[in-house]
Formats: structure tokens, sequence, C-alpha cells
């Protein structure tokens, strides 16, 4: 049997297929909140799956762990998605017809296809005006306010409301579209950058990084610098805990943005937007060569750590012989005193690197605490001079160009739904017409959404009035 | 000190509207009934006196710990009772069902620590503001809409079982006007929950880089938009009426509830520090 596009098309807008869409939507959701979401070496992940084994086993087999990324989430929302388009579709022509119908008749002008009368009544005696007198004073009743031009009287909803729900629809599908290329176009990422020095944004710069397939690196890239620390920033009346001044700079290094970035003050330059998510020391050293000629510099990020006995978890360095292969390894930890048993996060007055220097086999070459400008002595000559310590930050940088077209999107759906639901769509249309024994009314009723009151209810209380008159009439 | 006994005092008029409401529908009594509202309005005199002190006090609004989130949501249930009545007086009767739950979350809330929860640097901005305040409209619709839709059922049922409806169930209004109201302040509260979501999501991006990260609050925010958004798709495009809409309405707002409050509490979650203090 042949599959037509129709067919399809209706069983997609089918509003049964929308609901049922959306409960599994619900539900997989909730049941989504049950288990941690991440990862394998996500901490929650691992210590959720070490302590419930038998279930681990179902959970991992059917990666719930990453559970709105799987294809037991993905597969029914990209049919939600054509389901989507599917309504939007269908509510436009709706919509459009009923939008024309309602500027016309507010125009004054006849709908450009007729509409079939919801009622008629006979008014024996009256004149069309008559008519319309009575009707507009039943309406009256009713809390209905009409408007009149010549041989009719109407009232309708603002046409651009009828236009609101595929608006609402069309944004979610907009929305739809958006967010998968978002995903996939998108970098976010950690790096560490310690106070006057340049890192590129590039991937080798991150120490943590998720880039879609679609992400397009800048090139040139640009740099990433922090011109200034301060450990405490007060604005507002609030201190707003450690703040790096950062820059955003071309390739040449000329200052593209900067300013201090703070929580809820990211600093942005288009589409690149930087948060600050935590910060450390950095200790920089230059590797001399005998001569004292320098060869190469190099910054280690040193980490606080309450659990480490000099408060800092150790920075790694690997440096390299003159043919690039690494040479040595060194480990740097700068010691900080405690107050009240924790650690104080603050560069010190006079601050020293422990150094472990070991080689690429793990055997110790040497030990030792240096002070700015101290250096560690090699056996063939060189040394690891310490050229100072600072601050660094870890910066979270984040390069999404679809967010601008996200929050339209977002904001288009909102305008959409809220005309949608709290605007009405309806018309309401009398038309008297004169005949040999009286006048004739034709009504036009329809609640399509919102209105007080209800068709029938209208008719009713035009038919009553109308009653009543006609009564009068026979009874004079 | 004067604003726990502000507090107290709210509870106290909230408890008597409760028992005004309730022997006023039990003995079929409009006096009592009118006493009910109007105690219970006074309540929002002390009440909102004292999360104004607290307000001025701690530099930021009932956003922050259960002990003001919870007497905020009692507060917009009084409101929401309050603006039933205005409506429509007949629906004073619905206090019954509003009055008893307020009572439960500010006496509930005057029984949990009150320090206050100084505003981080991770909750200093204006969308903080909008996002709690669409959150506590959305609420206040939503608890509306279910007393609606349980008087609804409650008179449905009598009916079913032939039970003439007569004393304060007979003063209603038409099952057919239940119905719409109940619908119209859903859609109203979907407005507001869609709002709270997207300020949500553009704060979340604005503080961390991320609009959406399938965070337990985020993932319970959108389950109950997608609750209510079945409840508006069954009644607006499968034509649901009556009693299957009003059941909808009924069950929807304890998912609603669970995700203002209960979320927080039974999720480690990011945003669980707002009510729980602990991030």
């Amino acid at each position: 049997m042949a599959i037509s596009r129709r067919s399809v098309s209706a069983s997609l807008s089918s509003p049964r297929l929308a609901v049922g869409l959306m409960l599994y939507l619900g539900l997989y959701a909730f049941a989504g909140t049950l288990v941690p979401q991440g990862g394998p070496s996500t901490p929650s992940v691992a210590t959720w799956a070490a302590s419930h084994r038998a279930l681990e086993v179902v959970v991992s087999a059917i990666g719930f762990h990453q559970a709105y990324y799987g294809a037991l989430f993905l597969l029914p929302m990209a049919l939600l998605a054509a389901s989507t388009v599917a309504c939007a579709w269908k509510r436009t022509r709706l919509a459009w017809t009923r939008f024309g119908v309602l500027s016309a008749i507010r125009a004054g002008r006849p709908p450009s296809s007729p509409i079939r009368p919801s009622f008629e009544i006979d008014a024996p005696g009256l004149s069309a005006a008559e008519s319309l007198d009575l009707a507009e004073h039943e309406l009256g009743a009713l809390g209905l306010r009409v408007r009149r031009s010549g041989d009719r009287l109407w009232r309708t909803s603002q046409p651009a409301f009828a236009l609101a729900s595929p608006l609402f629809h069309w944004s979610l599908v907009a929305l739809m579209l958006v967010l998968p290329v978002g995903l996939l176009s998108r970098s976010d990422g950690l790096v560490g950058v310690p106070v006057g020095e340049a890192v590129q944004d590039a991937p080798a710069s991150y120490g943590v990084l998720t880039a879609g397939p679609l992400h397009r690196w800048q090139q040139p890239p640009l740099s990433i610098t922090v011109d200034r620390f301060e450990p405490s920033f007060v604005f507002g009346g609030l201190d707003r805990g450690p703040t790096p001044t950062v820059a955003i700079r071309s390739a040449d290094g000329k200052v593209l943005a900067s300013q201090r970035v703070y929580p809820n003050s990211p600093l942005r330059y288009g589409s690149v937007i930087v948060h600050p998510n935590d910060h450390g020391l950095a200790a920089t050293f230059a590797l001399l060569n005998p001569d004292g000629a320098e060869l190469t510099r190099s910054t280690s990020l040193v980490d606080f750590d309450e659990s480490a006995a000099a408060g800092t978890a150790p920075g790694e360095m690997t440096l390299s012989d003159s043919s690039g292969q690494p040479a040595v390894r060194v480990a740097v930890t700068i010691p900080l005193p405690r107050k009240d048993a924790q650690v104080v996060r603050l560069l010190p007055r006079s601050p020293v690197a422990r150094l472990r220097v070991t080689a690429t086999d793990g055997s110790l070459i040497g030990s030792e605490t240096l002070r700015p400008d101290e250096a560690f002595r090699f056996a063939d000559g060189t040394s690891l001079r310490l050229l100072g310590v600072n601050y660094y930050a870890r910066l979270n940088v984040v390069d999404d160009w679809t967010v601008p077209l996200l929050y339209a999107a977002l904001l288009l759906a909102l305008g959409g739904v809220s005309a949608a639901l709290l605007g009405g769509q309806h018309l309401l249309l009398l038309t008297a017409t004169d005949c040999a024994d009286g006048t004739k009314v034709a009504g036009v009723v329809r609640m399509w959404r919102g209105g007080a009151q209800s068709a029938e209810q209208i008719e009713a209380a035009l038919r009553a009035g109308f009653g009543r008159e006609r009564e009068k009439g026979s009874e004079a | 000190m004067s604003e726990v006994v502000l507090m107290w005092a709210a509870v106290t008029l909230y408890t008597l509207g409760t028992i005004l409401v309730v022997f006023g529908a039990v003995f079929k009594a409009d006096r009592l009934l009118s006493a009910a509202l109007w105690v219970s309005l006074a309540g929002l005199v002390p009440h909102g006196v004292a999360i104004g002190l607290r307000w001025v006090a701690v530099h930021h609004g009932p956003y922050l710990g259960f002990y003001e989130v919870v007497s905020s949501y009692a507060f917009a249930s009084v409101v929401a009772f309050g603006i039933l009545a205005w409506i429509r007086p007949q629906l004073r009767l619905l206090g019954v069902v509003i009055m008893p739950v307020a009572v439960l979350m500010l006496g509930g809330a005057m029984l949990t620590p009150k320090a206050p929860l100084g505003i981080t640097p991770k909750l200093a901005s204006y969308w903080l503001t909008i996002h709690v305040t669409f959150a506590k409209l959305s609420y206040s619709s939503f608890i509306a809409a279910f007393a609606l839709a349980l008087v609804f059922l409650v008179r449905e049922r009598r009916a079913a079982a032939g039970i003439p409806s007569e004393g304060m169930l007979s003063r209603l209004p038409d099952q057919s006007v239940l119905d719409d109201l109940t619908y119209r302040f859903v859609a109203v509260g979907f407005v507001f929950l869609s709002v709270m979501i997207v300020a949500g999501a553009i704060w979340a991006n604005e503080a961390w880089g991320r609009y959406w990260n399938w965070d337990p609050i985020e993932t319970w925010s959108l389950i109950s938009w997608v609750v209510y958004a079945g409840y508006l798709h069954t009644r607006l495009t499968l034509g649901w009426r009556g009693r299957r809409a009003a059941r909808y309405a009924v069950l929807a707002l304890p998912i609603m509830l669970f995700t203002l409050i209960g979320v927080p509490l039974a999720y480690h979650s990011i945003h669980g520090a707002y009510l729980t203090g602990v991030n």
C-alpha cells in the first residue's frame, strides 16, 4: 500500500501523537533524573556505579548515564520535531484564513471566501436598523460590546492573535533546529591563564574541552590574557570573590574586549563568552643553557588542595631535551600557610616553589626549594630558574554563535504562546437584510478560542430577545 | 524578632481563615465564608510586612532558604484565593482547598531554621528576581486551577452518585464555568511558567555559559512544562473538557510543587543551594 504524503502529514500532525510524545518526554526526563548523568569519569557516576553494580550493568548497556544524548531520547524528540513541523504547517494555513476573515470584517470588506451563517433569525415587523438595535441591546446585556456599520454589527478579536499559535509552534521548530546546530558547533572548555601571559584560543590550550564537529576555530586564533588578578573585588556592596581582568586579543595583540570577569559578569566578544571558573597559582620558569642564555620558558599551574600538606597539589611540567624528547619531569608545589586549618588561598608575600625533579623513568634527580631568581642546576650545566610566582585564572570559554538565535526563538515562542493563550480568537457578525415581511438577521459566531460566552449562549440570547419582540408585536 | 511575631500573626490569621471557611462550607453560612475571606486577606498584611522587613534586613527578596521560599509560596496561595474570590464571590468556597495548603506551608516554614542565606556572587543578578517572580506567579495560577478542578470533581461525583447539589456547592458557578476558569488559570500559569524557564535558561547562560545542562531542577521544570502543555493540548486539540480535564489539572499540581520545593531536597543539584544553602 503506497504511503501518501497526505497520510504521513496527517499522522505527524495528529494531536494524539504529539500528546503521546510529550508524555514520553516527561516520563523519560523523569527517569533520567534517577541516575547520575555524565561520562564514566564523572565522580557522581563512578560513585553510583560502584554502589549499584547490578543496576549499572543495565544502565550502562542502554547508555542511560548519557540519557539525554542517546537514541532512546533523540529519536522520539526528532519525531516530536517532525510532528511540530506538521502541526505548525497545518495551523498556519488555518490561522492565515482566520486572519484574513477577521481583518476583512474589521475593515468592512466581505471576506474573500463566504462564511456560512451560524443561525438566521426572522424579525418580522422590524426594519434592518431596528433589528440591529435590538441585537446590540441583547449582546450588551451579555457584556459584549459590538461595533456597527451600515447593515452589519460585529465584534472580533485582534486578527494578529490568530497567527499566535503558528508563531509559537514555528518558534519551537526553530528551537529544535538551533539547539542541535548549537551543540554541534559550539566549543566549551576550561583554560588556565597565568597573570601576564597570553594563551591562544586553540584546542591545545585547553585542559578540558568539548568541541562539536562543526566548530570552526578562528584563524589566526584569538588570544586570551589575564592582565590583572584581584583576590577580592567588591562591587555593588558584594564581594565578587577572586576576580581576573581578562582580555581577548587579536593575533597581533590588539585588545578586542577587556573587563573584570566575575559571576554574572562574563566577558563577551562576538560569539565568545568567558566566565570565571576558579583560580590558583602559577610558577614561571626559564630553562637556561650552561652559558646562562634562556632556552625556553614554562609555567606550571598549581592548584589549591586542602588535603595536601603544602596546601597545593603538584603542578606538573615536562622539560624536553635538544631533540624535543621529554627528558625530565618537574613537580612544583607552592607551600601555603593555613588559618583555622584552611589553606590561605592567597599569593604569599614571599612565595617559594618546591621542586621535585624526576627522570622519565621516575627516578629522582633532585629536589629543591627555590625563591624567585634562584635556579635548580642539572648535571649537564643547564639550570631551571624560577622567574616568579603569580596567580592564574581558570576560565570557562564558550564559543557558540547560535545563542542569539536561541534567544530570539525563545522570545518569539513566549510571545506566541502568550498571545495564543491569553488573546482570544472569536468572531461575531450580524447582518440584517430587509425582506418583504420584515428583516432576516443572519449571524456568524465563531468562538475559536476564548470569549466569555459560547456561541450557543449568544444565539440563545438573540433568539430570546427577538422572540420577546415578536410577542410584543403580536400582542399589539 | 518582630518579623517572627508578624509571621506567627499571619499563621494565626490564616488558620482562623481556614477554620471559618470550613465551618462556612459545612454549615452553609455565607457570613462565615465572607469572614474567612477577609481574615485570610488580612493575614497577607503581617505576612507581607514580615517579608518586607526581612527583605530590607538581608538585602534580597524571599528567594533563599526553605523558610523564605516556602513562606512566599504560602503568600502566593492566599493571593490566589483572593483573586478567585474577586473574580466570582461564589468562589470563596475554594478557600476550603487553598487555605489549608497555605497554613501548612507557612506553619511548616516557621518550624525550619530562619538564618538568612546571603546573596552569593553566583546569585547576584536581576535575572534572579525575574526568574523567581514568575515561579511564584505560575504556582499561584496553578493552585487556583487545582482548587477549581477539585471542586468540579467533587460536584461531579456527587451528581454521578445521585446526591442533589445543595448548600454551598450549589451556589458555585456552573460546572462549565468552573471548567472554563480552570483552563484559563492553567493557561495563565503556563505562560508564567514558560517565562520562568526562559529567564532561567538565559540566566544560566550568562552565569555558567550553558543555557541547559539537564540539572534535576531544570529537568523537572521541563517536566512540569510538558505536563501543563499536555493539559492545554488535550483541551484545545482533543477537546478534553469536564471530568478528564479536571482530573488532569488536579494531578498536575503535585508535579509542579515537587519541582518548586521538592527537587532541591531530593536531588543534589547546583540549583539546590537556593533552598538548602548547600551547593
